[in-house]
């Protein structure tokens, strides 16, 4: 964790937590960790925006939530995919490896003209 | 992901603001915690990991203030959807309930969908008749005006002199106008000359109504003037008929009873005064003042217009006090005549009103027999499911969550019974209004609209809850053990269910009843109208009016030269067996009332003259030709020309009125007064039923060829023949026209006809109540199979030890048949009582019978007694077809 931390591009947190929740039905703590796991702390997830992006998402009807009880039985709210939810994930995610593909394009180029 | 059930069941649902509050508080706080303890298990400090913990989460008070109002609009929105989903819930488990119990759906979506068609429907006609607004701008200040005298009609059409007085004396109207009533104007024009519908209407009477015309104008006030240009008005329907829709209309000449008037404008299609059918609209004119106007002769209908804010009572006071003031200066004239304001609406529809109350009430009857059938229906199958709802009671289901279910069954029921009343309605008005009689004004607005569909759901909505009500309160309220208890041994229903459902089925009963004596009295009234003796006879008898215009046959003597060669020529037709004619024809006539003097006589009115009689002037062979009867005396005949003495004929009622007993032969009486000319009465003969077959007026007869009056240019011929009447029409009417080819024929009909129309009104009435009732009795009647057949179904147990004790199965039918008619008689009690009470409602479309006529009180208890032993005998058969053996084996 001594790594230096990258923020989040705007707009992608959505499909990080939409990918998160892909694996299964999660509470809110349990999606934070994952992504910080996963990323090994690169990615740094601002936990109050993760909570707005849940709800958001929620009331979209990207997500359905129920309260329930946690690994350690305590009261805590649970979201999942909905279908909707689902196909959002599978759009964005094209939108995002066309962005970094394009991106990547032009970071990689090797001066003009060379590539053709 | 599992257990969805199990995790909603720990939810505890909070008022929904501070539900969500709490809801954020816990995520986050939970959230914090979880954090805190990882980082403690990895190592940290538990101070620093908090702090730690808090850092990385950010700002959790602006999460908060952010989160907190969507999560509770979130919340709601969950609410509400879990409140439908579980109202679809028990949608779905009704609709499961009724598909597995088709015949039940089917008899209860039939009966509600009949009950409410017919409420629909009929309120479609009452709605145009009775309550829809007119259609002039603000139509709560348009009022009809009508003089009316102590003891005569309170809807006296106006004199010229006391509307003069009355418009110019007073100030509660912006405008005050007159009318005339309908008229037959003759239209010249190439080819057969016609009649049309004419209603001649003052300047004031168009501004009244506060309509304006589709092309052109009103009249003006310079046409208004006594003096001034001759115009009139056009009705769409007329504008298209003749003129093709054509605008160049406009300023073109009509000729109307041989003057010719401009046509100024057109009205829109949508402009009916005083009711449809009118064709065109001459101006009438008034003279300015009322001096040496008529005081006494009556004949202008008014329309006005209130001022606004002027109550109705308020403009009636102020004209009752123009009319007394009337009074003191003209005693003998205005002697009790006073004003009567009213409703324009009601001036058109007073006739009606009575029927179209009956028939609203009757069809709420049916409406209600149609609930209580359906309670019944659904407390039995209730009582066949009470093991089902006490098993659900006992798995905890609420009582409101079964009440819901219940009534959300109803309500499926309603909403099916309401599409299917709906196209029952629409069907049924359409039959309506071609059933129903011309008379009935307003007709044409019938149609449906917001007002009757809001009728048609307010009816469905209280139907669904008077049927549903009583079964769901009912269900909600048995006690779970006993109905399981008690369905063990399958006897559900107990004693107090089978009370409710008795009680039902008498008030069911007794509304039938209800329906069957209205329905009884007006078929036997028109029995009696079909039957009438007119005191003459009308079969074979043909109906030809004309009327002469004044301009072309303004005096007797003209007059005479055209009818005295047209009655001989008519008589001559082959097929004819003698012809008469007369000023005032039966049904359809023009009725002239006039007072009148007896020599040597005064009566307590201040001019000493009797009370007014019809005068119908009529040519010699009259009383032969309509085969009237002859009292005493001789009829009026040839011999009594021009010049020779004048005489007179009066009916019966006439004479009992005039001379109580004394020998009227011999008397002379006079239409102008005490001084003569004095008519001597020649002969008495038989009351005719002239008009309304419950009315007889009394008549003088005079000879058609003595009469001095210059105005009375009309005349209906009055035909006899041995064929059929209708093949006369066209002979008379080309003999008619070789006389003179502009007189149009304004009818030619068969008098019997005349009859049967002036009849369609009742014939109408009792066609519908007779289907009502019928519908009611029929209801009811199944209501009582149903609830006898159940009974026995219930007590299959009870009849088998019966008979195993040695009951013969014949006493058992006997047991069911008298429990069926016991409940019909207590409901024919009932209903006798209440049909007692209603049937003064009825009196109005009565003719020939009362109100407690004996034959409809003996006929209909034996009807419903037979219905009902009927709808008995079939659970009697069943009951006593029971086999002890098989049955007391089963249980």
């Amino acid at each position: 964790m001594s790594k230096e931390s990258l923020e989040l591009v705007k707009g992608t947190l959505d499909v990080l937590v939409l990918k998160t929740l892909s694996w299964g039905e999660m509470h809110g703590y349990g999606v934070s960790r994952w992504i910080r796991r996963r990323t090994g702390g690169t990615l740094e997830v601002e936990d109050a925006a993760l909570y707005q992006a849940l709800h958001r998402m929620e009331r979209r009807g990207w997500l359905e939530s129920e309260w329930g009880r946690s690994e350690n039985n305590r009261r805590a709210k649970f979201y999942r995919l909905t279908e909707r939810g689902e196909r959002q994930l599978r759009q964005q995610t094209r939108e995002v490896r066309r962005y970094v593909d394009a991106l990547l394009l032009v970071l990689d180029a090797r001066g003009a003209g060379a590539a053709s | 992901m599992s257990g969805r059930g199990r995790r909603r069941a720990f939810r505890v649902p909070r008022p929904s603001g501070r539900q969500a509050r709490e809801d954020i508080d816990a995520e986050i706080g939970f959230h914090l915690d979880m954090r805190t303890e990882e980082l403690i298990a990895g190592g940290v400090d538990p101070d620093e990991a908090r702090t730690r913990a808090e850092r990385e989460f950010g700002d959790s008070g602006e999460a908060r203030r952010a989160l907190v109002p969507k999560a509770r609009w979130l919340e709601r929105r969950t609410r509400l959807r879990r409140a439908l989903d579980e109202l679809w819930g028990d949608v779905r488990y009704g609709l499961r309930g009724l598909r597995a119990t088709p015949g039940f759906a089917c008899v209860a979506i039939i009966t509600l969908g009949l009950a409410i068609g017919a409420n629909a429907s009929i309120f479609s006609v009452a709605n145009a008749v009775l309550f829809r607004p007119l259609a002039f701008p603000d139509p709560g200040r348009v009022v009809a005006v009508w003089e009316t005298q102590a003891g005569a009609s309170s809807r006296n059409i106006v004199s010229s002199a006391t509307l003069i007085d009355w418009k110019n004396g007073q100030t509660s109207f912006e405008t005050f106008g007159g009318y005339s009533w309908l008229q037959g104007m003759a239209l010249a024009g190439d080819g057969e000359p016609e009649e049309i519908r004419a209603v001649s209407m003052s300047r004031d009477a168009f501004r009244a109504l506060g309509v304006s015309p589709r092309i052109g104008r009103l009249f003006t006030p310079e046409e208004a003037a006594p003096d001034g240009p001759r115009a009139v008005v056009l009705s769409g329907e007329f504008w298209r008929r003749h003129f093709g829709a054509d605008e160049s209309v406009l300023g073109r000449t009509l000729t109307l009873n041989d003057r010719d008037y401009a046509v100024v404008g057109v009205m829109g299609p949508g402009f009916d005064f005083p009711n449809e059918g009118i064709d065109v609209w001459p101006i009438l004119r008034f003279p300015s003042t009322s001096d040496g106007a008529l005081r006494t002769t009556h004949q202008w209908r008014i329309v006005a217009r209130l001022a606004p804010g002027v109550p109705i009572v308020a403009a009636d006071a102020e004209l009752d006090a123009i009319s007394a003031r009337l009074e003191a200066s003209f005693p003998e004239e205005m002697e009790g005549w006073r004003a009567n304001v009213e409703p324009f609406r009601d001036s058109l529809t007073s006739d009606v009103k009575p029927l179209m109350w009956v028939l609203l009430g009757v069809v709420g009857i049916v409406l209600l027999v149609a609930c209580a059938n359906l309670a019944n229906l659904l407390l039995a199958r209730q009582t066949a499911r009470a093991r089902e709802l006490a098993i659900r009671r006992a798995l905890g289901a609420g009582r409101g969550r079964l009440m819901r279910q219940l009534l959300v069954e109803s309500g499926l029921l309603g909403a099916a019974g309401a599409g299917l009343g709906l196209l029952v309605g629409l069907a049924a008005m359409r039959g309506f209004v071609a059933l129903a009689p011309a008379e009935i004004p307003l007709l044409d607005g019938v149609r449906v609209d917001g007002g009757v569909l809001g009728f048609a759901l307010g009816v469905t909505l209280a139907a669904t809850l008077l049927f549903g009500l009583l079964p769901a309160l009912r269900a909600s309220t048995a006690d779970p053990a006993r109905a399981l208890a008690e369905g063990s041994v399958r006897s559900a229903g107990g004693r107090a269910q089978h009370r409710l459902r008795s009680g039902i089925l008498v008030a069911q009963m007794a509304l039938a009843v209800v329906l069957l004596v209205g329905a009884g009295l007006l078929t036997r009234s028109l029995l009696g109208l079909q039957r009438v003796d007119y005191g003459f006879d009308p079969d074979g008898l043909l109906a030809v009016s004309t009327q002469l215009t004044s301009l072309r046959y303004g005096d007797t003597e003209r007059q005479n030269a055209f009818y005295a060669p047209l009655l001989e020529r008519v008589s001559k037709l082959p097929g004819v067996v003698s012809a008469a004619a007369t000023t005032e024809p039966p049904v359809v006539g023009f009725q002239m009332t006039w007072s009148y003097a007896v020599e040597g006589r005064r009566t307590t009115r201040n001019d000493g003259l009797f009370e007014p009689a019809d005068l119908r002037v009529v040519t010699a062979g009259f009383f032969e030709t309509l085969r009237m009867r002859l009292v005493s005396g001789r009829p009026i005949e040839a011999s009594d020309r021009a010049e020779s003495p004048r005489v007179a004929v009066v009916n019966e009622s006439f004479a009992a009125a005039t001379w109580r007993g004394e020998d009227p032969i011999g008397q002379r009486i006079s239409f102008e007064g005490h001084e003569g000319p004095w008519w001597e009465v020649v002969g008495v003969v038989g009351d005719v039923r002239h008009r309304d077959p419950r009315e007889v007026h009394a008549a003088v007869y005079v000879p058609w060829v003595q009469r001095t009056w210059g105005w009375m240019n009309w005349l209906t011929l009055l035909v006899r023949t041995d064929g059929d009447p209708r093949g006369l029409v066209r002979p008379i009417e080309r003999a008619a026209w070789e006389l003179d080819d502009r007189v149009p024929i304004r009818l030619a009909i068969p008098v019997a006809e005349l009859y049967a129309r002036s009849r369609a009104r009742s014939r109408f009435a009792t066609t519908l109540l007779l289907a009502f009732a019928g519908l009611a009795v029929l209801l009811g009647s199944i209501g009582l199979y149903g609830v006898l057949a159940y009974n026995v179904s219930q007590r299959r147990k009870e009849i088998s030890v019966r008979m195993a004790l040695g009951a013969g199965s014949e006493r058992i039918a006997r047991r069911v048949m008298r429990d069926g008619l016991r409940l019909c008689g207590i409901g024919l009690v009932v209903g006798l009582t209440l049909a007692l009470a209603l049937a003064r409602f009825l009196e109005s479309l009565l003719y020939g019978v009362g109100a407690r006529d004996p034959v409809t009180l003996v006929a209909i208890p034996l009807l419903l007694l037979a219905v009902g032993a009927l709808a008995a005998w079939l659970p009697a058969r069943r009951a006593a077809r029971t086999e002890p053996a098989s049955v007391l084996r089963e249980g």
